[in-house]
């Protein structure tokens, strides 16, 4: 960020919320323009939770009238606000013929935003519900018929990250409702964003969640090997991995998407220079302040996969694809973005 | 000039004295505001014929909601006072005074340079003709009466119910030819030529409006739907079921039990039919008034058999008399499209006649002083329009007067009896200096009709003319609650709050000029390029005409004559003379377009000429790159050397040489690679062509065996004449089932020609000496020009307008323009009229030397830009481009002067990046949230 932006410094910030925890800090972008990604974070040597600190200061900003720009006409922000009402919701429709799926279960498996994206990227040629069409055939194929629900509700992670948290604490309330009525034991995720904002943010605001919280990658690193499942040779040849903020630095979750990555014949992974912990973000967070800067990033993160000769980059977060099918737009880049889990279902022997 | 008329004129081109008869309106139209409170209270009700006489309306009226001018008029034949002395009550009811019954007729003369002659026509009178019944029953109606059912303004609100019983019809049925290719007395001979395209139209809106219930069906001679993109609709018709039924009508009779009509026909096989309808229309054509001949007369115009304005092909808006000009109807039946597009030809006429006058009457007005209120708080002025009673009557004005000035930022809120008088005009200036207000809010009527006089109140107070804004109690107010006065208060208050909200919000804006450089470069060197050229040098702009081949003329070389007999070589030479030695056109042969950069006025163009490249700066540009004929893959075309296109017949008769020795028969084929699947439109002319030439066959040979194979024969409009002279001469005409298909092939060295003729429904063989292939027009395929100007094309390959109907020769960006068979097939006259009708749009910038745009534009914000490039597609006007900034990042660019301030761009920018001046989100929101506090 502050490559783009010379004028971005966390560390200014913070002594300017030290010398002054509510002036002009709370008044200016800076606090809005921060991606939260935590990767200054993960090199402090005070070990300060800068995200943590940035997020504080969001939830004092909104309340002095300091707004963020809203990308996409706001309609993330008004979709998780409408959720944290009484409404009936059409989630599930996607799922019908991509695999089998019931209404209770010891699995629960949590979609997200999935669904609302389809209609707002289709300008992108993309549909960002095929990667939980992907999950689910995954799970199915590990002998996993999983609980999908029409009831569920936004996570509240973009609500959280933008200072609003009392629609991040209704919606967590409801969600927890939903997944105890299905009677899960396991909640699994695909998107980075829910699954961190369960394992790592719920606890906080509702305290121990009454059941095990899993990224699919986990699941799959787990139950695959013991499974009649082979890959075939995929023809993408090299390929690198794209680690998203909140799965990499935000849970730890490094070496599993990896290791199905592997699994994959005739198909070599290769990492760029910046990986696992110092990964890059993609540019924006809680769809607010996507800018020039933001794009800026894109473009070198896109580069940078570029250069490792990789002709695909598999990431495992939808935002992630999202924003570097944007970036594509108008460049040179040839380099081709893919979600990681239909990118693994396409490439199940037998299919 | 309203209710006036020509007495008589003398003088010439140039100089002519018109002597103008002004009858009296009784309303005077300073004043009328029109409130229609005379109207609600004239006791006269009288038929309306706007509504094709199936209501009513009253002495003193309006004749319909759009009218121009928007004023109230007394129908002196009607009105009881003026017929009978007594009642006044308009006069007495009218809150502005409008109504003053002493005016009276005055003559009064004008000097004008030239006339335009534009009176139109009237619909055939079905009543004279007792074949179709009308008049027998209600539910025989004319088309035009029709038109009147189907609109939501009209009689029925929009609902389809036939007239004597009020009920939803299931069938209807179109009657085609209802006056027109006929001779019967009364009738006319000739195609009135739009009545196919506006009966399918009825048609599929009738199903529409019915929800696909009703059956449809259109009985006709031949289905004429020769427009641009109209075959597709035709088309469309057949897929939604219209059944179309060739036939000849016997008579229409109505069964009296069911007061359903019932038509007796004879269909193709000569089958005598009869099938029973709720609904008859009769497809009534065009025919000149009596009140458009008599004008004529006066004017010294001559007229030809039908009673129209008689016109040439080369020159077909110029009458008889010079300096007067012919467009619309009374020149030849014709559509909205092309009445037009002919207007603006006369209006190209026009301005080179008075060349040298222009800009002599101009008085250029003084732009009062802005004040710089910016970093001022606001001090809003409010105005509440009484509007009369209009407003007043059915809200509480001063109630909401006394609510406006409670809210924030108000300092001055009153009530005004008509705003948009000229002295509250005054006052309310004055009120504004005197007050220091920075922003002001009207609560009236609509800004549709008043913002613009508004503005220029608030800008000769010295407040920048954005600092404005429109509350509309009128319409959304007193109008539509006019039963509850509460309500009605309620919401206007709630306008006015919203209206405040955002008028604090608003910033001063400044409308940008640009500027015009006022050469034309014209591209294409035919006959229409050569004509729009020709009208832009008379009219004193420089022309850079750009031709790719090494000659002038393009497919017009090779015509021998037009429809009415104009040698086109002749024509054309003279044409290709003048244009080469004009002195304000430059002549580019062998050239071509390589790089075009710029925008309206400003425009650089890299051009070739034999390997060399040049750049032109010019303001505008007309595309006038023709089409060409389509060559056939078929029916011995290219093997047989008596087997020729109707453009090569067409040039064999331009050779001296030609004769027609040998030749004992020929056939023509029509619609050769038109109206199929892959070209599914019309080429218009190709029917036209044919009767022509199989009529220089007869001419040549009055033996000859002549044979016109088709499917619909379309000699619309005046040419139906040539159709029917050809038929008097002995040309056959066969019509032939394109279904079951037509070969052609070899049988002993000689042409055979086999088909199935439609009305014996048997197969038939013609072995003609000669065949003629009335081959379609294709378009330039991917025409580099769309690309260099950003401009569309169609489908079928066609240049897009920026409107099919009323702007027909520009393009949706502005300063680039299009004519002749690059825009779609037509005809040598129509070619010219387009070419002259672009000249004429395009001197309106030329004549400029800057261009004031709106400051409502758009404006991209570079830091939120992602460069993602939706906004470029989304802009209907090519006013985005990418550009790349410092450090390679690519941004959206808006140029202000294309730019029409939309907003596309706002609403599909992913970052929040782009948005409109004057509607930002903030602008927009307040109201918004305004409205629910």
């Amino acid at each position: 960020m502050s490559r783009v932006l010379p004028d971005f410094s966390p560390r200014q910030m913070i002594k300017r919320a030290m010398i002054d925890p509510d002036g002009e800090l709370l008044q200016g972008k800076e606090i809005w323009e921060c991606l939260t990604c935590g990767r200054c974070s993960s090199r402090c040597p005070v070990e300060i939770d800068v995200p943590e600190f940035i997020r504080s200061c969001r939830l004092k900003a909104l309340k002095a009238g300091n707004l963020p720009m809203e990308s996409h006409q706001g309609i993330f922000q008004t979709i998780a606000g409408l959720q944290t009402g009484d409404l009936k919701q059409q989630r599930t429709s996607w799922a019908e013929g991509a695999g089998k799926f019931s209404n209770s279960g010891d699995f629960f498996y949590f979609v997200g935003c999935l669904p609302y994206f389809d209609p707002v990227f289709s300008y992108l040629g993309l549909s960002p519900v095929e990667s939980a069409r992907g999950v689910l055939g995954l799970l199915n194929k590990i002998g996993i018929e999983p609980v999908i629900s029409n009831d569920e509700r936004c996570c509240g992670h973009d609500a959280l990250w933008s200072g609003n948290e009392a629609t991040f604490r209704r919606l967590a309330e409801l969600n927890l409702e939903v997944i105890r009525s299905s009677g899960a034991r396991t909640v699994v995720f695909s998107c980075p964003e829910g699954y961190s904002t369960f394992k790592v943010q719920y606890p906080k605001y509702v305290g121990e969640l009454p059941f095990e919280v899993l990224h699919v990658t986990e699941l799959l690193g787990r139950e695959l090997a013991g499974k009649d499942i082979a890959f075939k040779p995929s023809s993408n040849g090299v390929i690198t991995y794209h680690d998203p903020c909140r799965l990499g630095r935000g849970a730890g979750i490094y070496d599993q998407p990896r290791q199905l990555l592997g699994l994959i014949p005739e198909t070599s992974l290769v990492e760029m220079p910046r990986n696992r912990e110092n990964s890059l973000c993609c540019g924006t967070s809680a769809w607010m302040e996507c800018s020039n800067c933001s794009k800026s990033v894109r473009l070198d993160r896109l580069s940078e996969a570029e250069r490792t000769g990789a002709g695909t980059l598999v990431t495992a977060c939808p935002k992630c694809q999202i924003h570097f099918t944007c970036a594509r737009l108008n460049s040179d880049l040839k380099i081709e973005v893919k979600d990681l889990y239909t990118y693994l279902l396409e490439n199940i022997k037998g299919d | 000039m309203t209710v006036s008329e020509i007495q008589g004129i003398s003088g010439e081109e140039g100089d002519f004295e018109v002597r103008i008869l002004k009858r009296p309106r009784y309303v005077d139209m300073e004043k009328c505001i029109a409130c229609g409170a005379c109207a609600e209270k004239c006791p006269t009700k009288v038929s309306n014929e706007y509504d094709a006489g199936l209501n009513k309306r009253k002495a003193i009226y309006v004749k319909y909601a759009q009218a121009v001018p928007l004023k109230y008029s007394i129908d002196s034949e009607q009105c009881i006072f003026l017929k009978k002395g007594k009642c006044r009550a308009c006069e007495k009811l009218c809150p502005a005074g409008a109504v003053n019954f002493e005016e009276k007729a005055q003559e009064i003369t004008i000097n004008v340079g030239a006339v335009i002659v534009a009176p139109g026509c009237e619909a055939f009178d079905p009543a004279t003709y007792d074949v179709y019944g009308y008049g027998k029953s209600p539910n025989i109606v004319t088309s035009l009466e029709f038109e009147r059912i189907l609109a939501a303004t009209g009689p029925f609100g929009g609902h389809l119910v036939r007239p004597s019983d009020h009920k939803e019809p299931r069938k209807v049925a179109w009657i085609q030819c209802v006056g027109s290719r006929d001779i019967h007395a009364g009738s006319r001979s000739y195609c009135s030529g739009v009545c196919c395209t506006y009966a399918i139209k009825e048609a599929i809106i009738a199903k529409e409006h019915q929800k696909g219930a009703l059956d449809t069906a259109i009985f006709y001679i031949d289905l004429r739907t020769y427009g641009k993109d109209f075959e597709r609709y035709y088309n469309r018709a057949v897929d939604a079921k219209v059944r179309f039924i060739k036939s000849k009508i016997a008579g229409i009779t109505t069964d009296p039990a069911t007061q359903n009509q019932i038509i007796d026909y004879i269909d193709e096989s000569g089958r005598r039919v009869e099938e029973s309808f709720d609904l008859a229309v009769l497809s009534v054509g065009f025919r000149s008034s009596q009140e458009a001949i008599t004008l004529a007369e006066r004017l010294g115009v001559d007229l030809d058999q039908y009673g129209l304005a008689k016109t040439s092909d080369f020159q077909s808006v110029k009458t008889s008399k010079p300096g007067i000009f012919v467009c619309g109807s009374f020149q030849a039946p014709k559509d909205i499209p092309h009445s037009v597009i002919e207007a603006s030809a006369t209006a190209a006429e026009v301005e080179s006649v008075l060349a040298q006058s222009r800009g002599s009457l101009v008085r250029t007005k003084e732009a009062p002083k802005e004040k710089d209120v910016s970093g001022e708080p606001p001090r809003i002025g409010v105005f509440v329009c009484c509007c009369g009673t209009n407003i007043a009557g059915f809200l509480d004005v001063p109630g909401v007067v006394e609510y406006a000035q409670t809210l924030p930022g108000v300092v001055f809120a009153d009530k005004n009896l008509f705003s948009c008088s000229q002295d509250t005009q005054e006052k309310m200036a004055d009120i504004i200096r005197e007050k220091g207000l920075n922003r002001v809010v009207v609560a009236a009527c609509t800004p549709r009709t008043h913002e613009p006089l508004f503005q220029e109140t608030v800008l000769n107070a010295n407040i920048n003319k954005y600092l404005f804004e429109m509350a509309n109690i009128r319409n959304q107010c007193s109008w539509v609650h006019s039963n509850d006065k509460d309500a009605a208060t309620q919401k206007a208050k709630d306008l006015v709050r919203m209206a405040v909200s955002r008028v604090g919000l608003l910033e001063p804006l400044y409308d940008p000029e640009i500027s015009m450089n006022n050469a034309a470069m014209v591209i294409g060197g035919g006959l229409s390029g050569i004509a729009a050229s020709l009208n832009l040098a008379d009219q004193g702009f420089p022309v850079y005409l750009v031709e790719k081949t090494d000659r002038l003329g393009g497919n017009a070389l090779n015509i021998h004559k037009t429809w009415q007999g104009e040698d086109v070589q002749q024509k054309l030479g003279e044409m290709i003379g003048q244009a080469a030695s004009h002195k304000n056109i430059t002549v580019l042969t062998n050239s071509e377009l390589k790089k075009v950069d710029g925008f309206v006025g400003n425009f650089k163009t890299t051009v070739e000429t034999n390997g060399s490249e040049r750049a032109i700066e010019h303001g505008i540009a007309i595309i006038a790159t023709g089409a060409v004929e389509s060559k056939p893959d078929q029916y011995l075309y290219g093997t047989d050397p008596n087997v020729l296109t109707g453009l090569e017949l067409d040039s064999r008769f331009n050779d001296r040489g030609f004769s027609a020795e040998g030749i004992k028969s020929a056939v023509f084929i029509q619609c050769v690679g038109s109206r199929i699947k892959e070209r599914p439109y019309c080429s218009k002319i190709c029917c036209t062509q044919s009767v022509r030439n199989a009529l220089r066959l007869k001419e040549l040979n009055p033996d000859m065996d002549v044979f016109i194979i088709y499917r619909d024969m379309r000699t619309y409009g005046l040419r139906e004449e040539l159709y029917r002279q050809a038929r008097a001469k002995g040309v056959i005409f066969i019509r032939y089932d394109f279904e079951k298909g037509l070969t052609v092939d070899k049988d002993n060295n000689n042409i055979r020609v086999s088909f199935t003729n439609y009305a014996l429904n048997r197969r038939m063989e013609i072995r003609p000496d000669l065949l003629v292939l009335a081959t379609g027009i294709n378009p330039i395929r991917e025409n580099p020009l769309a690309t260099l100007f950003k401009v569309q094309v169609n489908d079928d390959g066609f240049f897009v307008e920026a409107h099919a109907k009323l702007r027909p020769v520009e393009f949706a960006t502005e300063g680039i323009f299009v004519a002749g068979l690059a825009h779609c097939p037509k005809p040598i006259d129509e070619s010219i009229e387009q070419a002259k009708a672009a000249a004429s749009k395009a001197s309106a910038l030329l004549s400029k030397e800057k261009v004031t745009v709106e400051g409502v534009v758009s404006r991209v914000d570079e830091a939120y830009c992602v460069g993602c490039g939706r906004c470029e597609q989304a802009c209907p006007f090519n006013a985005i481009t990418l550009v790349t900034r410092e450090g390679g990042n690519k941004v959206s660019y808006v140029q202000e002067a294309l730019c029409k301030g939309c907003g596309s761009c706002a609403a599909v920018c992913p970052t929040g990046a782009a948005s409109v001046f004057h509607f930002d989100d903030q602008e927009v929101l307040s109201m918004v949230k305004t409205a629910f506090e």
